[in-house]
C-alpha cells in the first residue's frame, strides 16, 4: 500500500460539495481524497504536483443510464446519420444522405475477401431520411453478397435484393412487416421478428449474443474513459453467472478505466428467482463493480412509436406497447419494493409513468418507503407527475440527449408541437424538488456527459431549432446532473459524485471550465483524462 | 411455394391469466401428442409430472411422448431456429406468446418462412375477466388487439361461471369479433391445434390448415321443439358443439342445451333470457348459416346440410 499523500493543484476544482463548492488544491492518499481547499492544503500535506495546473477538475462524470452493449455494438461497422466517436477515440463520419451511406458501405464491401460473406452494418435511423435508402440503393453496394443494415433501434433491418432472394421474401408473401414499394415489391425494409426471421435464418444474426466477451467490456470501459466517465450504469443485464464472473474479473484489472453499476434485468425471470438473484449479487462486487439494483421496463420508445402515451401519436398510431402486461408490471413493482430492492424503472411515455407512479404510491403506502427508486428516461412526465414523483421520494433520470437527436422528429412526427417542447423537463423537475440525473442511453445515443449537459443547458435540436427553452437548466445544475445526481441515483454518493474528503479520488480533467464558458461551448470542452481512485488515466 | 416439409406452426396467445399455461400443461402430457416443439416464455409455470420427463437441459425439457418444451427467452427467432434445427425436426411447433404479444403478428412468420406453414392462431379469453379487461383503462387496447388477431378465440373457465352469465360473454365475443371462431378450452386438443377443422389427428397433408371452426349464433322469438332440435344435432356431423338456452314448446320452461359431438344434454335451468332461443353453435366450415339452422330446426327434413 502506498500511503503517501499527493497534492494536486488545478486552475479550478469544481467540487459539487455544498460545503466548499470551489477549490484549487486536492490531496489524495492512496485511492481516496484526504483534503480539499486552497493553499493551506499544500501547507499541511506538502507541495503540489503540477499535473493539473492548467486544467479544471470536476468530480469524475457519472453516466446514470448506459448499456454495456455499447462495447459490443462496435463489432459491426457504424453507418448512422450523426458523427459518432469510436471507443478508441476516432470519429466515425455520419452517413447523412443515401449517397453517403452507399459510399460508406461500398468502402466496407471493398474490405471483404470473399464474395459471399454477409455485409452487416448498424446505426441507421430512417427517421432522418425523407427519401429512405432502399433495396435498390443497397444493390448498388453488392449484387453478390447479402447486405443487412440494422436500424439503430435494432427492431428493423434494411436489406439488398440478394438477401431478400435468399430469404425467399417476395411480393406474394409480403406480410405486415415487409414494406413494399408502389408496385407492391418488397422495398428491402423489414420490421419486427416475423419479417426479419427468414433473413436471419440464412445469414445469421450477429447482434446480442450473451454479454460475456471480456473484449466488449474493455471496449465499453474505453468508451467511458474517452468521454470522461469514471462510473457508469449498465442498466439491463441478465447477469448470468459466467457474465458476473467476467465482470468481476475485468473490472478487477488494474487498468480497467471505470466503475460499473449493472442493474439486474428481471423481465424474463419469475419474481421469486429475481428476488433471490438480486439478493446474492452484491457479494460479487468490488470497488469497481456495484451490484444489487434491479431494472424494470414498462414500455417502448417514443421515436419507435412504442412508448405508452396518453394521447395518440401525431401520425395516427393510437398507442405503443407495454413491455409486460400491466398487472404483471404492477406485481413486480410491489414485490421488489416489498423485498427492499432498488428499482430503476424504464418509463418513456406519460401513460407508462402514470401507471408506475400509481403502483409505487400503493406499494409505498402498503409497506412503507424503502429504497429511492429511479424513473429512467421519464421523457414525457408533466409537472403534476414530477411533483407526484417528488412526493414519493423518487428520482428521475432524464434523457437529455433526445432534445438534440430527436427533438425535431418529436415535434414533427411523434408527439407533436404541444408536448415535444416540454419533454425531458429538467427545469420543472428541479422546481418540483427532485434530484435529477441526465443520460445518453448508449448505444442509443453516444456517450459524452458534457454533450448531455450541453443539451440540458441549451435545449437545441440537431437542426438548430430551440426546443422548449423554458426547460433549460443552468450549467451548474447540469454539471450536478452528470456527477452527484447520477451518483445518488446509483446509491453511490457516499463514495463518488463530488470532490469531498473520504470519497474516491475520481476526477475528470477538462481544458476549460463548464461553468464559465459560453453555454453553447460546453460541448467543445476537451476531456484531458480521468483520475480513477487516484490513478491518472490520460485521454486518448 | 412452401417446401414439402414445412412444419405446421401454431400460436397460442392471450392475456395474462387467460389459461395458456394450463392448456399447455394439458397438451404436453397428452399421450396422443404429436412430436412437437412447444416454445414457452419461461419454465416457471410448466408443471409436467417428473415421470413423463425424459431429460431436462438448460433451455429445453424433453418428454417421453416425444414433445420438446423450449424456453424462448428474449429471442423468439432463435427459439424457432432451435426447434427447426432439432436433430429430429418436430411435427408441429406451438408458440406460447407473452401476455402482451400480438399473436397475429407472431403467426405471420409462418406465411413468410418457407420452413413453416400456419396451423392456427388461438387466443384465449378468460370468461370471467374478459369483459372487464376490454373495459380496463390500462389493458383494453392490448386485449382487444390480441382477440382481433385470433383465428379461434378460446374461451377458458366458462364452466366456472353461472349459466346466465355465460351467454353474455359468448355473445359479446361473437358480436365484437364476428369473423373469429369460438371454442372453449375443453374443446381444444391436439386435433384442433394440428388441423383446426376436421378433428382428424393424422390427416394426409398439413394443408388442411385452411379449415377452421365456424361459429353461428342463433336466436329466435318462437319457442323451440326440443325433439326436433335434438334430432338435428344428433344427425349433423358438421356440428362440434352447441350451447344455449331455449324455451321448450312443450312446457314453456327455459332449458339449457349442451351438445358435444353427437351427445346432447338438456337440463332445466332458471336462466333469464329475452329471446325464446339463444344459442351458440360451433362446427366446421360446412356449418349452415344461422337462418338455415333455424329453418332446419323448424323442419328437420327441409334443409339439406
Amino acid at each position: 500500500m502506498n500511503d503517501e499523500v499527493k497534492v494536486y493543484k488545478a486552475r479550478n476544482i469544481i467540487t459539487m460539495d455544498a460545503a466548499q463548492p470551489n477549490a484549487t488544491r486536492v490531496a489524495v492518499t492512496n485511492r481516496r481524497i484526504t483534503a480539499v481547499g486552497g493553499e493551506e492544503v499544500e501547507h499541511q500535506y506538502g507541495a503540489a504536483d503540477s499535473l493539473f495546473s492548467e486544467a479544471v477538475l470536476t468530480p469524475g462524470f457519472v453516466e446514470g443510464h448506459a448499456h454495456a452493449v455499447e462495447g459490443m455494438i462496435w463489432d459491426l461497422p457504424y453507418v448512422g446519420f450523426h458523427d459518432r466517436i469510436h471507443p478508441d477515440g476516432h470519429t466515425v463520419k455520419g452517413c447523412d444522405s443515401v449517397e453517403a451511406l452507399v459510399r460508406q458501405l461500398r468502402a466496407l464491401e471493398n474490405g471483404f475477401e470473399t464474395d459471399d460473406e454477409t455485409l452487416f452494418a448498424w446505426g441507421y435511423d430512417s427517421i432522418y431520411f425523407a427519401d429512405k435508402p432502399m433495396r435498390r440503393d443497397l444493390d448498388a453496394v453488392s449484387s453478390s453478397r447479402p447486405v443487412v443494415i440494422f436500424h439503430s433501434n435494432l427492431h428493423l433491418i434494411t436489406v439488398n435484393s440478394v438477401a431478400l432472394a435468399r430469404a425467399g421474401i417476395n411480393r406474394q408473401n409480403a406480410i405486415h412487416g415487409v414494406y413494399v414499394d408502389a408496385d407492391g415489391e418488397p422495398n428491402g425494409e423489414l420490421a419486427e421478428f416475423a419479417a426479419m426471421f427468414p433473413v436471419f435464418r440464412v445469414v445469421g444474426n450477429p447482434v446480442f449474443g450473451a454479454l460475456d466477451d471480456p473484449a466488449s467490456l474493455r471496449r465499453f470501459g474505453r468508451s467511458c474513459h474517452r468521454a470522461g466517465i469514471t462510473t457508469t450504469a449498465d442498466l439491463y443485464n441478465e447477469l448470468q453467472e459466467p457474465v458476473v464472473d467476467m465482470f468481476a474479473a475485468v473490472t478487477g484489472e488494474a487498468d480497467f478505466p471505470a466503475r460499473i453499476a449493472p442493474a439486474l434485468g428481471v423481465m424474463q425471470l419469475p419474481i421469486e428467482e429475481a428476488l433471490a438473484r438480486a439478493a446474492k449479487l452484491p457479494g460479487y462486487g468490488n470497488e469497481k463493480l456495484y451490484l444489487g439494483a434491479v431494472k424494470i421496463i414498462s414500455d417502448g420508445s417514443i421515436q419507435g412509436y412504442s412508448a405508452r402515451v396518453r394521447q395518440p401519436y401525431v401520425n395516427g398510431i393510437e398507442n405503443g406497447v407495454w413491455f409486460v402486461a400491466p398487472p404483471q408490471l404492477q406485481e413486480m413493482l410491489r414485490a421488489f419494493h416489498a423485498g427492499n430492492l432498488k428499482l430503476h424503472v424504464h418509463v418513456n411515455g406519460d401513460e407508462a409513468a402514470e401507471l408506475v407512479l400509481q403502483t409505487l404510491a400503493e406499494a409505498i403506502a402498503e409497506t412503507g418507503p424503502k429504497q429511492r427508486h429511479v424513473l429512467q428516461h421519464a421523457q414525457m412526465m408533466d409537472a403534476e407527475q414530477l411533483r407526484h414523483a417528488a412526493k414519493l421520494g423518487l428520482m428521475v433520470n432524464l434523457f437529455a440527449n433526445h432534445t438534440y437527436y430527436w427533438g425535431d422528429q418529436h415535434r414533427d412526427a411523434t408527439v407533436g408541437p404541444e408536448i415535444a417542447p416540454r419533454m425531458n423537463a429538467a427545469r420543472t423537475a428541479l422546481d418540483a424538488g427532485l434530484e435529477i440525473a441526465i443520460h445518453c442511453d448508449a448505444p442509443v445515443s453516444p456517450m459524452g456527459p458534457l454533450f448531455t449537459a450541453w443539451c440540458a443547458v441549451n435545449r437545441q435540436t440537431a437542426s438548430g431549432r430551440e426546443h422548449g427553452p423554458d426547460e433549460r437548466i443552468t450549467a451548474e445544475e447540469a454539471l450536478r446532473a452528470i456527477t452527484l445526481g447520477p451518483a445518488i441515483s446509483l446509491d453511490l454518493d457516499d463514495r463518488i459524485g463530488s470532490i469531498s474528503a473520504g470519497k474516491f479520488a475520481d476526477f475528470t480533467a477538462l481544458d476549460d471550465n463548464p461553468l464559465r464558458v459560453e453555454p453553447m461551448a460546453i460541448r467543445d470542452i476537451r476531456v484531458l483524462g480521468t483520475m480513477l481512485g487516484g490513478r491518472w488515466q490520460p485521454g486518448p | 411455394m412452401k417446401t414439402v416439409r414445412a412444419v405446421p406452426f401454431s400460436v397460442l396467445g392471450g392475456f395474462l391469466g387467460a389459461g395458456k399455461t394450463t392448456l399447455l400443461n394439458r397438451l404436453l402430457v397428452d399421450p396422443d401428442a404429436p412430436r412437437c416443439a412447444v416454445l414457452v416464455n419461461d419454465f416457471g409455470d410448466i408443471a409436467v409430472d417428473a415421470s413423463l420427463v425424459k431429460s431436462h437441459g438448460g433451455e429445453t425439457i424433453a418428454l417421453k411422448n416425444g414433445c420438446v418444451c423450449c424456453a424462448i427467452g428474449n429471442d423468439l427467432g432463435r427459439g424457432i431456429s432451435t426447434a427447426l434445427d432439432l436433430e429430429t425436426p418436430p411435427e408441429h411447433i406451438v408458440v406460447e406468446t407473452s401476455g402482451v404479444a400480438h399473436p397475429g403478428r407472431v403467426a405471420e412468420v409462418a406465411h413468410i418462412s418457407q420452413e413453416l406453414t400456419l396451423g392456427g392462431v388461438f387466443v384465449l379469453a378468460d370468461a370471467a375477466a374478459v369483459c372487464a379487461q376490454l373495459d380496463d383503462r390500462w389493458i383494453a387496447d392490448t386485449v382487444d388487439q390480441q382477440l382481433a388477431s385470433a383465428q379461434t378465440i378460446v374461451v377458458s373457465k366458462l364452466d366456472e361461471m353461472p349459466p346466465e352469465n355465460q351467454a353474455g360473454v359468448i355473445e359479446m365475443l361473437s358480436e365484437r369479433y364476428p369473423a373469429r371462431s369460438l371454442a372453449t378450452t375443453a374443446e381444444v386438443g391436439w386435433a384442433q391445434l394440428l388441423y383446426p377443422a376436421r378433428g382428424h389427428r393424422r390427416a394426409a397433408s398439413p394443408s388442411a390448415n385452411h379449415a377452421r371452426f365456424v361459429t353461428r349464433t342463433i336466436r329466435s322469438t318462437a319457442t323451440v321443439d326440443l325433439h326436433k332440435l335434438t334430432n338435428w344435432l344428433e344427425h349433423n356431423p358438421d356440428v362440434y358443439r352447441m350451447k344455449g338456452w331455449a324455451m321448450d314448446t312443450e312446457d314453456g320452461r327455459v332449458k339449457l342445451i349442451q351438445a358435444v359431438g353427437r351427445r346432447v344434454s338438456i337440463t332445466r335451468c332458471d336462466a333469464n333470457i329475452e329471446e325464446r332461443l339463444l344459442a351458440l353453435v360451433i362446427g366446421n366450415d360446412n356449418l349452415p348459416s344461422s337462418e338455415d339452422i333455424l329453418r332446419a330446426i323448424a323442419n328437420p327434413g327441409g334443409v339439406a346440410v
